[in-house]
């Protein structure tokens, strides 16, 4: 039987409109084989969230540039965590400065990527982290 | 030998060089007559003369120094007020302020979407109140005001600012600068929820407005600045910039508005890449390609409607989060190329664009490296002083006639709007993206500090970066609510529904008059687009069904 593909869900959270890193990290992941749900901009914790549930993903993936993040993410992940899908990781890319890089961590966020990260760390940082929930 | 040693050796023999410009324009070892021979004076000129390649002014910076500004932006209005008199204080000679993402979007502070984004990477233009803060203490009419909006919060941002002139009593005569108002950018990540033909409307009636009450504020700056940093190479911007130019005078003439008139009115902006004489031919091409493109395809006659008024902002996309000091030498050298192209005005992206909005100490930097140009090097005795070069002269050539093709792909496909429908400009963004990426993780692109040169991270830099005041956002969100409650709500009422009024009767009758009395009864930008929104058939929540 055919292995089922990573699915990944890319995001934008609130209303910045930067999506470049989105599209292009969106591309590197479908070349890369895996099945990308592209949410686009504006989006709300909630929706982020339902759109999880219903596309049943492995990870999701929000890219921010907005200081936004600080608290649209953490209000994400405990939404995440009220309708018990914490088991679904949570990668962040793009500017993520500190403390919030620290915070967001504490909040249930898996990993950051910076701008200066190869889409080869990326995949292979994906590839890890859902293989090792036993796929 | 060892292996640090046999780097060494390595590093002795490399070439940095490169075979072609960043967007791909040959490059020979050096240039020599013949690579000009073709070109007739005329068509390169002395500056201030048509096409206006070597700039528009014959004394070009000993008439004026550049406009010297940076962007401002964050908090309230009174905080971003503080940091404009700040940079006052450093030598701005103009001010540049951008809206934050609500204002953008073209919601109220107190939009329930906007809650966490009121303040946060501009400053809020919800009412005439954030204008009238904004510039307290600043005298409006005596220095020039960027306003570095997208699309379509635009038309209202300019009406707030027309609304606090007449309150002060200026004469509308005295203003000077821009709003971006550029309903183009919605096809390059400023998407809002509003359908183009409406922003073209109000764009225009902004420039009819400008145009009727001879006012000599840019009412359109054309983004390529955008496009570009949504990831177009240099002869892409152009290319495309021309387009965008070429829609929003088509509507202007369609108006029924006389060319003349109209062109010496629209600026664009541009930004400047890292590969310096590429960026330098760009901005003198820009030039030409306006000159013609204003003169050939619109027929205009007078001079200053062939001479464009240009202006740069450094690039973003450029700088890196890792060493970050060394963007303070990127922005120099890309600003270089705006001054050596001949700008007028010019603001950056500074230091530590990778982190946050500017700190102070980043917006000092900024108007330092614009300032020690201005007065230690000598750079602006002499206008053009690159004129006449081989290579800049055949580079700017090369450049020129590799933005006409996108031009003219652009406009055989029925012009930038069609393009973007069909999906041409996505894929051109995408394509180039990619092709970004892949060159930095093969090292085809180098980026000093990054994928070269590394240290390891705990010696990276420290920077002193910039957070927004605390509780800022709040105060915006609890100020825009009081406002609602405490203005007289029948006259902001009747202000509105005249709005409605007026755009019943169709299209072609401006807006803006109307727009500027709802400001003046502290109508805000939530409810003025809301209305005409729900006038031609819309929800009057943009974000409706986000919620």
């Amino acid at each position: 039987m055919e292995k089922r593909k990573i699915r990944v869900l890319i995001t934008k959270i609130g209303l910045d409109g930067h999506d470049l890193g989105a599209q292009l990290i969106a591309k590197i992941l479908r070349d890369a084989g895996m099945e990308v749900i592209y949410l686009g901009k504006f989006q709300t914790p909630k929706r982020i969230v339902s759109a999880v549930i219903s596309e049943s993903v492995d990870i999701i993936g929000i890219s921010v540039l907005s200081p936004n993040h600080i608290l649209l993410i953490p209000e994400m992940t405990d939404l995440l965590k009220k309708h018990d899908m914490s088991h679904v990781k949570v990668i962040v890319g793009g500017i993520v400065p500190e403390p919030f890089a620290s915070q967001i961590i504490e909040h249930g966020v898996n990993k950051i990527f910076a701008h200066h990260s190869t889409s080869e760390d990326i995949i292979n940082y994906i590839k890890q982290q859902v293989t090792r929930e036993g796929r | 030998m060892c292996e640090r040693d046999e780097i060494v050796v390595e590093r002795y023999k490399e070439g940095a060089y490169k075979k072609e410009t960043d967007s791909g324009i040959k490059l020979k070892e050096y240039y020599t007559p013949t690579d000009t021979k073709y070109l007739r004076y005329e068509e390169i000129n002395d500056p201030g003369q048509f096409p206006f390649v070597r700039g528009i002014h014959a004394d070009m910076y000993r008439g004026k120094i550049w406009t010297r500004r940076m962007l401002v932006g964050f908090g309230t209005a009174k905080h971003t007020n503080e940091r404009l008199k700040y940079c006052i204080k450093l030598g701005a000679s103009g001010l540049c302020v951008v809206c934050d993402t609500p204002t953008q979007l073209c919601i109220d502070s107190d939009h329930p979407l906007a809650l966490n984004e009121a303040g946060l990477v501009g400053v809020p233009f919800a009412s005439l109140k954030d204008m009238e803060e904004l510039f307290d203490g600043i005298a409006i009419d005596r220095v020039s005001i960027s306003f570095q909006t997208p699309g379509d919060p635009g038309p209202v941002i300019f009406s707030q600012f027309i609304a606090l002139a007449q309150n002060r009593n200026i004469s509308l005569q005295s203003l000077r600068g821009s709003t971006t108002n550029e309903p183009a950018l919605k096809m390059f990540g400023y998407e809002t929820m509003n359908p183009m033909d409406i922003s073209l409307k109000l764009s225009t009636d902004v420039i009819e407005f400008c145009v009727e009450n001879n006012i000599k504020f840019h009412p359109v700056v054309i983004g390529g600045y955008v496009f570009r940093e949504n990831g177009l190479n240099a002869v892409q911007e152009l290319g495309v910039s021309m387009a965008a130019a070429a829609l929003c005078l088509e509507e202007a003439v369609k108006r029924g508005l006389n060319i003349d008139q109209v062109a010496p009115r629209i600026a664009m902006v541009f930004s400047v890449g890292s590969d310096f004489f590429e960026e330098v031919a760009k901005f003198r091409a820009a030039r030409r390609m306006w000159a013609k493109l204003v003169k050939g395809t619109f027929n205009a006659k007078e001079d200053h409607s062939l001479a464009l008024t240009l202006s740069a902002h450094t690039s973003g996309i450029t700088l890196a989060a890792r060493q970050p000091i060394n963007n303070i030498i990127r922005s120099a050298y890309e600003f270089l190329s705006a001054i050596l192209g001949g700008c007028q005005a010019v603001d950056f992206s500074s230091y530590d664009e990778p982190f946050s909005t500017p700190s102070e100490l980043a917006s000092r930097i900024s108007l330092n490296t614009q300032n020690i140009t201005a007065y230690e090097t000598g750079i602006l005795s002499v206008a053009d002083p690159l004129g006449g070069s081989y290579f800049i002269e055949n580079l700017t050539n090369e450049i020129e006639h590799e933005g006409w093709k996108i031009y003219k792909k652009i406009i055989e496909m029925g012009g930038l709007i069609k393009a973007y429908d069909k999906g041409w400009i996505r894929n051109l963004i995408d394509e180039q993206i990619q092709k970004r990426q892949v060159a930095f993780e093969k090292k085809e692109r180098i980026i000093v500090g990054v994928n070269e040169f590394k240290i390891p991270d705990e010696e990276e830099e420290k920077l002193p970066i910039h957070f927004n005041p605390p509780g800022a956002t709040e105060e915006q969100v609890k100020n825009i609510k009081q406002l609602k409650n405490t203005r007289n709500n029948r006259e902001t009422e009747k202000a509105l529904e005249r709005i409605t009024k007026k755009l019943e009767k169709g299209w072609s009758h401006n807006l803006i008059p109307e727009i500027v009395q709802a400001v003046q009864c502290y109508a805000t930008i939530g409810e003025i687009w809301g209305t005409v929104r729900k006038t031609i058939g819309l929800s009057y929540d943009p974000f409706e069904s986000f919620i």
